[in-house]
């Protein structure tokens, strides 16, 4: 089995992609909560 | 009278070494009580498949393929994605959310500690195409149902040295995470207090938020819809509160009948042919990485928020972001009890745990967006 070092350096933008996006997904879903606990609050 | 023994001249060497590795299994579960409900039938399974010509599995004899049980339940049930996907039917019907409801900013920790999975990707791809280095960086996910997902939706080899790698590193997360989370915290981080000040949920909020995860996980990764969406279709089950008998049969029974069919498949992946490769060694210790990355990540997240916060946060809650639920979770509480007996950081660790149940999921599905 050979190593390729130089995959790990040309792979980095997918890690950079996978979480930023992780991050998106996360913080769109946390904002919903926050909005949907501040409206059933003001019922 | 040359059939009695006949077979026994088939047995390899590695077969052998398979029923040992399965014996370990199943002394871990029995013995060590480390995820009995997965690591016995896995352990027991590899020892089935492993004997000569096991008619547990499918055989070609005289060139005619016997069909075994074992493959037919892998081709009806993990070959589709189809048993895990209903296994997280019952996850979803056993999550809590309501730590998380209250404090939601706690989901970002979530994200934060599925870092090993996209560091995996990177380090995997070293050694294997890129498919196959997704797919083994899923083990990180600390999430069976998501690695076996990904792995066939990917078309990976190695789906067998997968699977076992990702409920054997669930079950030893007692051992993994309290050694990394005391290196990478200082004892008086580790000390540092959290209030727990519970907000009254609504039940309306409880009844929307799986179907606004569901519908904010599709739009940004739609190959998770699969998975976030039985997950959270478990979970309205349980909040709904007009399905009581469907719950209870998601929780128990659907639970355990998926757990029992698909620990027991997971082994026809386990032949010594297939298993027994260095492949599978560097497999077991990149997921072992993985699951080190996703401790530091999650915890490195915590540190990074207190240098801006004036009420700090327990940067040992980060690693229960971990998809590992709820073993996480109690691990940092009970670190927490251990430095200070007043510190319960059990409704935080609690939160950040679901929280990685749900980032776990995206994060497959985001690597599926952009492998498959």
């Amino acid at each position: 089995m050979s190593i390729n070092f130089a995959n790990f350096v040309t792979n980095i933008p997918y890690m950079l992609k996978g979480m930023l996006g992780l991050f998106i997904a996360l913080g769109a879903i946390a904002l919903s909560i926050i909005l949907l606990n501040k409206l059933s609050d003001k019922q | 009278m040359s059939f009695l023994y006949e077979n026994l001249f088939k047995l390899t060497w590695q077969q052998v070494v398979m029923w040992v590795i399965g014996g370990i299994l199943i002394y871990l579960a029995i013995k060590k009580e480390m995820e009995p409900s997965l690591l016995l039938p896995i352990g027991f399974g590899a020892i089935l498949v492993n004997l000569p010509v096991s008619g547990a599995v499918d055989q070609f004899i005289n060139g005619i393929l016997q069909e075994g049980p074992l493959s037919s339940l892998y081709n009806a049930g993990i070959a589709n994605e189809l048993f895990p996907l209903l296994l997280f039917i019952g996850i979803g019907a056993m999550c809590d959310f309501g730590p998380l409801l209250s404090n939601p900013a706690l989901m970002l920790f979530g994200a934060a500690a599925q870092f090993g999975i996209f560091f995996m990707l990177c380090l995997g791809s070293m050694f294997f195409p890129i498919n196959d280095a997704a797919s083994i960086a899923t083990i990180a996910a600390a999430d069976g149902p998501t690695a076996i997902v990904v792995a066939q939706k990917l078309g990976s080899q190695y789906l067998g040295p997968i699977m076992v790698a990702a409920y054997s590193y669930m079950a030893l997360v007692p051992i993994i995470q309290p050694p990394i989370i005391k290196l990478v915290t200082t004892e008086s981080e580790r000390k540092i207090h959290m209030d727990y000040e519970p907000k009254n949920v609504s039940k309306t909020t409880r009844i929307l938020f799986p179907i606004i995860i569901t519908v904010v996980a599709g739009l940004v990764s739609p190959a998770s819809v699969s998975l976030v969406g039985f997950l959270m279709f478990g979970n309205l089950i349980k909040e709904c509160g007009v399905l009581d008998s469907l719950n209870d049969t998601a929780q128990d029974a659907l639970t355990n009948i998926i757990t029992l069919i698909l620990g027991i498949t997971i082994a026809s992946q386990m032949q010594a042919s297939q298993f027994l490769q260095v492949d599978t060694l560097i497999i077991l210790g990149l997921g072992l990485l993985g699951f080190v990355f996703d401790t530091i990540g999650g915890i490195l997240f915590g540190k990074f928020l207190n240098l801006f916060l004036k009420k700090k946060i327990n940067p040992m809650i980060g690693a229960a972001g971990i998809s590992a639920f709820p073993m996480s979770g109690r691990i940092v509480h009970k670190m927490g009890l251990e430095e200070d007996n007043q510190n319960f950081l059990l409704m935080h660790s609690m939160a950040v745990n679901v929280s990685g149940q749900i980032a776990s999921v995206v994060a497959g599905g985001l690597i599926l967006s952009m492998f498959m």
